[in-house]
């Protein structure tokens, strides 16, 4: 069986910047079908944009959406973000498999035997090193929240709290925050009681969709589980870019 | 307990204890059938937990954002939670598309319902292994959460995971795909988008994708999804949000108690004990039909019958896996042929099943018997459905005069299959002799009666590639021109004499139709004569080399052309593999970078 160099949990924006970084003999393995999930699949557009970025492959990263008008004047066309990675993963060819739920991760003589649930059953993958982006296990989550992507027939931006705005009038995302026991039920019946009274200034947003997911951020963002086992939790980033960037620059690897 | 898996393809079952939890009911996958399911179940009162893998209840119909019905019959609970969402979209602020319900909306309705009922829902819930109580009796789930492993046991096990991914993992018998090649059909990756100053779904077609296959997700999934990637990105077209669930409309099917094909259904046959129905046409999203089987080809494009509607039987049966007990279906993968489960994948019916599954769940958990067991009389009484076993006989003509009048007519379908279905030949054979379209309405009848008599114009209408394209109640795409039809119908024969006919149409690559169904004829003929096989061969495989353009087939609502010639070539090499005949294509696929998909074909033709 082959033993991958490292494998790395989540199609996160920081574990596919680890990717990059790696090169061959690295695997992605995601639990779900879109590259990018914690900001996309959460309808988080993240914050701080321009901010600085470490890397050339990350400026690289940012020009490309704002190239494609995906990014504009700080703000961004969320939806591209999957299509961006997806290409970005095939052009580069970075090893990914989707829909793998890891299930346990063993040493064993040396190396990790890491498990998956998969469509076709039980995998199994062996790594000398393991990187987990999506892990909320020892740590408290700092913040969480429930977004919506929300459509306006104005170009007036709104100044309730939570409102986000996206690249293009009347693209926008509200933010809601919960407490972090709070579950998916209750998530979407607050967000509907609110909505359904919300400030005269969003009368004219509607929801199109709520989040797939909830947007978290933890309170440590790395933990060394074991010398060859690391938990980056990749949401905590303020945008798809610094996340990128943190992965290739590899600063909090091993 | 034992703990059953699916690992590295071999079954393997290893002995742990008993976990502490326990319910009567757990339902894997709170999706379209699943939630209602879970609904039902815990309304009869039952402890019921529903493990699902996403974040919402709903499944296709609410997460993957197919928020409008095909067709169907509005019966049962979720007719109940459809007329809430409505009440519920009333000034909520929640985008509600025409003629569709708010899927957000379902979401909650859905969630509230079970809650209240006092179900437990488990998101972001992954089933890793199944629990047994012996070697046939499932007694349970081991999942994965956030948090980690977990395990309960229960009394009976609804799969509702549209992959039939317990019953896999139970070991339980499964099918799927076409014979020819082995693909399911088509998938779709929906999103929500914003064009012409309105907001729509795509539910663009995205190719062949086995869901139970990874490898073949993660290929399908990038290419669809890069797609998406727009050299400029404007306000005025552009994506509101990708849905995550992944939509596919056909995935394993269970082997049942009992076993339902459209052959079944387009002939009449009686099916026992009814627990639910569909309505629907037989909705193939195959646009390579040359390669379905004789009984979609002869219904869909010889008898031009792809849109009529159908009211199909859901047996009891075809809930049930076989020979495995505590364990029912609801959804996709019930025990239906590929054909029928074209038709049989809609929301209405797919909810309904989950509703029966669950009633049946009930009584078993009540009665202390297995489900095949219960009286079926108790299950029909508490399933309010109207029986419409007698609603397909509508779509026969009631005689001769009324066939030969539809033979006569632009839109011959219902003549044609009517005229099968009567089983004579002379009235037809005297309509040959006649001119213009009834002639080639005629011999099409004649055919599927395999007279022939019919052989001539046949060869005829193959010869000149006659465009003519039937009319038909919905002027669908998957309508052949006669030339095509005619074509099929040759191979369906065996027609020896019309190989220099196909052999030329195979070459000339005129269309995706024609040029299927006659490498599709030529190879049905070689089976039948094996002295053609030489020349056939050659023909096959000199269209098939380096050289050979692509053959591209257009997906419903997507602009992913897709090519269709490795996989012919796959085909073509296992063919004449099986014949004993010297050919070069396995060196060109050699050299040919394949697909995630088509690798997998060729691994199932031996290679």
């Amino acid at each position: 069986m082959k033993i991958y160099r490292q494998i790395i949990r989540g199609a996160t924006c920081y574990g596919i910047g680890a990717a990059w970084n790696a090169g061959p003999d690295t695997l992605i393995l995601e639990p779900g079908i879109h590259p990018g999930g914690e900001f996309a699949d959460a309808f988080d557009p993240g914050s701080a944009w321009n901010g600085p970025l470490r890397t050339g492959e990350a400026r690289g990263f940012r020009a490309g959406l704002e190239k494609r008008n995906a990014l504009r004047d700080g703000a961004f066309h969320l939806p591209a973000l999957i299509p961006f990675l997806s290409s970005m993963i095939l052009e580069n060819g970075i090893g990914i498999r989707l829909v793998q739920t890891v299930t346990s991760v063993i040493p064993e003589n040396g190396v990790l035997r890491i498990r998956c649930a998969a469509p076709e059953g039980e995998l199994e993958y062996l790594a000398f090193s393991y990187l987990d982006t999506l892990s909320v296990e020892n740590t408290a989550v700092r913040e969480k929240s429930f977004h919506a992507a929300i459509s306006g027939d104005t170009d007036a931006l709104p100044q309730t709290e939570g409102f986000q705005r996206g690249a293009f009038p009347g693209e926008g995302y509200f933010k809601m925050p919960l407490e972090p026991s709070c579950p998916y039920p209750d998530a979407r019946l607050r967000l509907e009681t609110f909505w359904r009274k919300r400030p005269e200034e969003l009368a004219a947003w509607t929801i199109t969709g709520s989040a797939m997911r909830f947007a978290l951020k933890l309170e440590k963002t790395v933990r060394k589980i074991a010398p060859n086992h690391l938990c980056v939790f990749s949401g905590n980033y303020e945008n798809p870019a610094a996340a990128f960037d943190a992965g290739v620059a590899g600063e909090e690897a091993l | 307990m034992i703990r059953s898996v699916i690992s590295g393809g071999k079954l393997l079952r290893t002995v742990r204890d008993d976990p502490e939890e326990e319910y009567d009911v757990i339902v894997a996958g709170g999706g379209t059938a699943g939630a209602i399911a879970a609904l039902v179940a815990a309304s009869h009162g039952l402890r019921t937990l529903v493990l699902e893998k996403s974040s919402c209840c709903g499944g296709i119909g609410t997460g993957g954002l197919v928020s409008n019905y095909y067709y169907g019959i509005r019966h049962g609970t979720h007719t109940e939670i459809d007329e809430s969402v409505r009440e519920r979209e009333r000034n909520s602020g929640y985008l509600v598309r025409p003629n569709c319900f708010s899927p957000e909306l379902k979401k909650i309705e859905l969630e509230q319902r079970i809650l209240q009922a006092g179900g437990i829902i488990r998101f972001e819930a992954v089933v890793d292994a199944v629990l047994m109580r012996d070697d046939t009796t499932v007694g349970g789930l081991s999942w994965h959460e956030a948090d980690g492993a977990h395990s309960a046991r229960c009394r009976y096990v609804i799969d509702a995971t549209a992959d039939a991914q317990v019953v896999f993992l139970a070991g339980g018998a499964f099918r799927f795909g076409r014979d020819s090649d082995g693909l399911a059909q088509t998938y779709t990756l929906n999103y929500s988008r914003l064009r012409n100053g309105g907001r729509q779904i795509n539910y663009g077609d995205g190719g062949y994708v086995n869901p139970s296959d990874s490898g073949e997700v993660t290929d399908e999934i990038l290419h669809q999804s890069a797609l998406l990637w727009k050299e400029r990105f404007t306000p005025e077209d552009r994506i509101d949000f990708l849905s995550d669930h992944f939509c596919v409309r056909e995935g394993r099917r269970i082997v049942g108690e009992t076993n339902v094909t459209l052959h079944d259904v387009i002939h009449g046959m009686k099916v026992p004990e009814t627990v639910a129905w569909e309505r629907s046409n037989c909705d193939t999203h195959s646009l390579d039909l040359g390669f379905e089987d004789d009984t979609m080809m002869l219904w869909c494009v010889a008898a031009m019958q792809w849109g009529t509607v159908l009211h199909i039987p859901v047996p009891r049966g075809a809930l049930i896996p076989k020979g495995l007990r505590g364990i029912l279906v609801a959804g996709r993968m019930l025990a239906v042929d590929h054909d029928l489960s074209q038709a049989v994948r809609m929301k209405d019916c797919m909810q309904f099943t989950g509703e029966a599954a669950a009633v049946m769940a009930s009584l078993a958990v009540r009665m202390r018997r297995d489900v095949r067991d219960v009286p079926y009389e108790r299950i029909a009484a508490e399933l309010a459905w109207q029986d419409f076993s007698g609603e397909n006989g509508k779509i026969l003509l009631k005689n001769q005069c009324e066939i030969v009048e539809g033979l006569r007519s632009p839109s011959p379908g219902r003549a044609i299959w009517s005229a099968y279905r009567r089983g004579e030949s002379g009235y037809l054979e005297a309509l040959l002799r006649e001119s213009g379209a009834v002639r080639a309405h005629a011999a099409f009848a004649l055919a599927l009666l395999r007279h022939p008599s019919c052989l001539g114009v046949l060869r005829e209408l193959a010869e000149r590639r006659d465009a003519t394209l039937p009319e038909t109640p919905r002027n669908e795409p998957h309508r052949q021109e006669y030339g095509a039809i005619a074509v099929y119908l040759l191979g369906f024969l065996h027609d020896r004499t019309s190989v220099g006919i196909l052999s030329g149409i195979l070459r000339e690559r005129r269309s995706e139709s024609y040029a299927v169904n006659a490498w599709n004829a030529l190879t049905r003929i070689g089976e039948h004569a094996p002295e053609l096989r030489a020349g056939i061969g050659k023909v096959l495989e000199s269209s098939m080399l380096e050289d050979a353009p692509p053959l591209f087939i257009r997906c419903f609502g997507s602009d992913r052309p897709l090519d269709i010639l490795n996989r012919m070539r796959i085909l073509t090499a296992a063919k004449l593999d099986r014949w004993g005949i010297p050919h070069a294509i396995h060196a060109v696929l050699d050299r040919t970078e394949l697909t995630a998909v088509e690798k997998n074909i060729l691994r199932r033709c031996g290679r």
